[in-house]
């Protein structure tokens, strides 16, 4: 290599950044060139001089001006942070559910953690349920509006009739979600701030993609009661693996103290001790709040109960009446799509639940004049839909809100919409028809 | 990772879940060295401390999108560099030589000297104060690519790769622009380097 080649690699060698081919060839040229080593030396020195420069301090002001700057802007320009807190809070709440379901359907389990199921009963009953049922929330319609922009988590599964969790409403302030994840718990706390600041620990995104939906889904039948209620599905949660509780509560626990002392031996002395003792306050804190927050806030396997506020006392919310509409469809897919559609403009949480032979069970809960309308667009018949629901609700369908609005809150109801083949549903007609014409079978 | 490090990658995350104590306290424990950093490409002093205020203001901004590949020092230095660019692109080259920004006050002068040179050897400390003075005359005269580099690799410490990675420009580039920007201190510096 040339001498100009080779001062041109003096300063990435000096620097160490040569690989050891050309590391070798500069030293070899260097013990045969002193014009060489001279310009080591020199290129060596002036590195030398611009690192001697003594350190230029950030002004003081400048921590509070990036302070008052990021005040301004907090909670309102992150949006990222207000995204994620709803997809997190949505997610936390589908894989509490799963989480319960799994747990409920294993054998017993010795409970391991009195603590921890001491926690979990003084608050196994939940604070509220996902449904609008407090006294002062005074619309009977779902609260679909504060579920915008949560994603639906689907089940992975490769049948048309994917079988969707429900959409669930956040719980209000003052109840404590406990969601599992596969690295590690997220504590989703609502409540006043602290020192300026919430304290939420959101899921990560791709963790909010792992939430699973709820397995086991009870299929209501029509008027009747679900499955399992709330208390059972409380019960099973304790009995379950209260041990999984304990250990991840300890967890998170021993993670809290290791950044308790990992920030203790980073700041040091020379910190400022306000500083230093806020961040571990705050850690402590947080410590604090986690450890009761393993209360399965039940989301009761039916649709959610959209009811009048429970009366003071009241252990569960009664469940609304029960609409059941029995529909036809000629293309699964497309079926299935339009549902959809019409759910997901009416903002309405629902859930989709395959029943075999290839029938599925819509559920969902709204107003009753809006469930006349789903009713209508799905069976076709719109115009004897208005006609009903005017008669009964005074309303037409182009401004259901509007007029639900006006008039008294029309009653939340559970519609259970159950879609059969379409040629299944005549062959069904066919065999009945058949059976009232035959004579009865005597008796042997 | 260092321990340095690992406490960032902590505070960070506190401040990602939305403490903005935590943020406060990654301001604390890197805006000298931002500052310094961004102070050695712009030379005015007032720019360099809006620039550095901007600078975490956007890093706040952005920590969502901060996944940990690098550390949130050089994360951080990488906005930096990117606002000095385009204040540069704004107010034009910063080539306009003024080595008194770096003069007076006791955070420019403090650190590098040593008090008990100033009293007992009253020449030592002038003589080195004059050739802080010069040094950061050559650097100031650089041309800006030049200065940055200057300034990322001597004064920062980073390596060729990282340098790269926030000028968005090969490594092979770094080598050479690196190499250069020395040899055109040298000609500045000629009495010091010798």
């Amino acid at each position: 290599m040339k001498n100009d080649e080779m001062r041109a690699q003096l300063s990435a060698y000096l620097d160490g950044e040569l690989g050891e081919a050309e590391r070798r060839a500069v030293e070899s040229a260097l013990a045969a060139s002193p014009e060489l080593r001279a310009e080591l030396e020199a290129t060596r020195r002036t590195a030398e001089l611009v690192r001697s420069l003594p350190r230029v301090s950030a002004p003081a002001d400048l921590r509070p001006r990036v302070e008052a700057a990021i005040a301004g802007e907090a909670g309102a320009s992150r949006p990222w942070l207000r995204t994620w807190r709803l997809v997190a809070l949505a997610a936390a709440a589908c894989l509490l559910i799963g989480l319960l379901t799994l747990l409920a359907t294993r054998p017993d389990q010795p409970r391991t953690a009195a603590r921890t199921v001491d926690a979990l009963k003084s608050e196994a009953r939940p604070a509220e349920p996902p449904a609008p049922t407090t006294a002062a929330d005074k619309t009977p319609a779902l609260p679909a509006n504060e579920l915008r922009g949560v994603r639906r988590e689907k089940a992975e599964d490769n049948s048309e009739l994917a079988m969707d969790a429900p959409r669930e409403r956040p719980a209000k302030t003052g109840v404590k979600h406990a969601a599992a994840s596969e690295k590690k718990i997220g504590v989703v706390a609502e409540g006043e701030s602290r020192g300026g600041a919430d304290v939420r620990q959101d899921l990560k995104p791709t963790e909010a993609k792992a939430a699973k939906p709820a397995a086991g889904w009870a299929v209501g039948k029509a008027g009747g009661a679900p499955a399992r209620d709330a208390d059972s599905v409380t019960e099973e949660a304790e009995k379950g693996d209260s041990a999984f509780y304990a250990a991840v509560q300890g967890g998170e626990a021993r993670k809290l103290a290791g950044q308790t002392e990992l920030l203790d031996r980073a700041f040091g002395a020379n910190r400022r001790a306000a500083d230093r003792a806020e961040l571990l306050a705050d850690i402590e804190q947080e410590r604090q709040a986690a450890a009761p927050t393993f209360a399965p806030a039940v989301m009761p396997p039916a649709a959610p109960a959209a009811t009048p506020a429970p009366e003071a006392g009241a252990a569960r919310p009664v469940p609304g009446p029960t609409r059941e509409v029995r529909l036809a469809y000629t293309d699964l897919a497309q079926c299935l799509a339009d549902v959809r559609a019409a759910l997901e403009e009416a903002n309405l949480a629902y859930a989709v639940q395959p029943i075999g032979g290839g029938q599925f069970v819509v559920e969902t809960t709204l107003p009753e004049p809006e469930a006349h309308a789903l009713i209508a667009r799905f069976a076709g018949n719109v115009e004897k839909q208005k006609e009903q629901a005017k008669r009964e609700f005074g309303y037409t369908q182009e401004a259901p809100r509007a007029q639900a609005a006006k008039s008294a809150p029309a009653r939340p109801v559970r519609l259970v919409l159950r879609f059969v083949r379409a040629d299944a549903q005549d062959a069904g007609r066919a065999s009945k028809a058949a059976e009232r014409a035959a004579p009865p079978a005597e008796p042997k | 990772m260092s321990e340095v490090e690992q406490a960032d990658e902590l505070l960070v995350v506190q401040a990602q879940r939305g403490d903005a104590a935590a943020f406060g306290l990654l301001v604390e424990r890197h805006q000298d060295a931002l500052f310094n950093g961004i102070h050695r490409m712009v030379s005015q002093r007032e720019d360099a401390e809006d620039l550095a205020q901007e600078a975490f203001v956007k890093a706040f901004r952005a920590l969502g999108g901060f996944q940990g590949r690098s550390s949130f020092y050089t994360w951080l230095y990488s906005i930096a560099v990117n606002l000095v660019i385009s204040h540069r692109r704004k107010t034009g080259s910063a080539r306009h030589l003024n080595p008194l920004s770096f003069q007076g006050g006791s955070d420019d002068e403090g650190r590098g000297l040593d008090v008990a040179d100033d009293v007992e050897r009253p020449d030592h400390a002038a003589e080195r104060r004059e050739m802080k003075q010069q040094v950061e005359r050559a650097i100031a005269q650089l041309e800006d690519e030049f200065r940055t580099v200057i300034v990322m690799r001597d004064i920062e410490g980073f390596d060729y790769q990282t340098i790269a990675e926030v000028l968005g420009c090969p490594a092979g580039t770094v080598k050479s622009r690196l190499h250069r920007a020395r040899l055109a201190l040298r000609d500045q510096m000629k009495d010091l380097v010798g």
